[in-house]
């Protein structure tokens, strides 16, 4: 198991990138949360909605983002995640994520609270989504 | 227009299981390949009693998965055709594990008419408490949803 990453106050949380994304993708997400929403599988039904074609489910650029969030927390350190969703996601683009730590306080049992603000962006500057996580480690 | 005696009104209860194919399929997905999301045997050499969930593993039992869910919001007014997620927050008051069997009530918390370029639109909040099968709250869910206007 990966040990959660230590880092202090205004550190550059180390992201990554996943994409491009796919509309197979879309669909799979679709399967695995059990969102089954056609507006982000069926480019005919996001056309009849007002879209130029099916967009990501806010909820996969939140889970991208809890990838990170666990890189800081580990699978059991989190105590609050929430994320705006800003604009949507298209096939074809691709998500860059990352972070930085806005605070570390150190407890008396030697774990560190921590919190950040995270974001998601696409090609270019476009933020899709931002979002503050806190975690014991 | 959504009538504002919903506000504090709950739905359900709904009542889940947290099976390990909801979250090795939610990981998986998301490209989440640490092997304690994945393999039970690694759970138990990090001390967790089975695969823990992930951050967003709620999703898989919220609004936007739960059908029943979803027609009581089309009954107030809030068809799925309009919803927009506008945000979503999670407080982890307890570690989750396949094999819990989870409970809760998603309540109407907020509502708010606003009015935006192109027409009157509303934002609904839904909390949601999740209780497991020891009666411990282990879980905050707050989800904001964008109605558009008609």
């Amino acid at each position: 198991m990966l040990e959660p990453i230590r880092l202090k106050v205004g550190d550059a949380i180390p992201g990554f990138t996943e994409g491009p994304l796919t509309p197979e993708l879309f669909v799979a997400y679709a399967a695995a949360s059990g969102d089954y929403n056609p507006l982000h599988t069926d480019p005919n039904f996001a056309q009849a909605a007002g879209l130029d074609g099916v967009i990501a489910h806010g909820m996969l650029v939140m889970g991208m983002l809890g990838r990170l969030a666990t890189d800081i927390a580990g699978p059991s350190g989190l105590l609050h995640f929430q994320v705006r969703f800003r604009a949507p996601t298209r096939p074809g683009e691709t998500l860059h994520v990352g972070g930085t730590i806005t605070s570390a306080e150190s407890l008396p049992d030697e774990r560190i609270m921590v919190t950040a603000d995270l974001w998601a962006r696409g090609d270019g500057e476009q933020l899709k989504a931002v979002g503050t996580m806190m975690a014991m480690v | 227009m959504i009538d504002p005696d919903n506000l504090g009104r709950t739905f359900g209860p709904y009542t889940v299981t947290v099976e390990r194919e909801h979250i090795r399929a939610l990981a998986t997905v998301l490209g989440e390949d640490r092997a304690v999301y994945h393999m039970v045997e690694a759970a138990h050499a990090a001390g967790m009693p089975d695969l823990p969930a992930p951050p967003t593993l709620a999703t898989r039992y919220g609004l936007w998965a739960n059908p029943a869910l979803l027609a009581e919001l089309e009954a107030i007014g809030a068809p799925l055709p309009r919803l927009l997620h506008g945000e979503q927050s999670y407080e982890y008051h307890q570690p989750i594990f396949a094999g819990d069997e989870l409970i809760a009530s998603p309540e109407l918390v907020e509502l708010e008419q606003k009015m935006g370029k192109s027409g009157p639109f509303e934002v609904l909040t839904l909390e949601t408490r999740w209780y497991n099968q020891h009666s411990q709250l282990v879980l905050t869910d707050q989800l904001v949803v964008v109605v558009r206007g008609e």
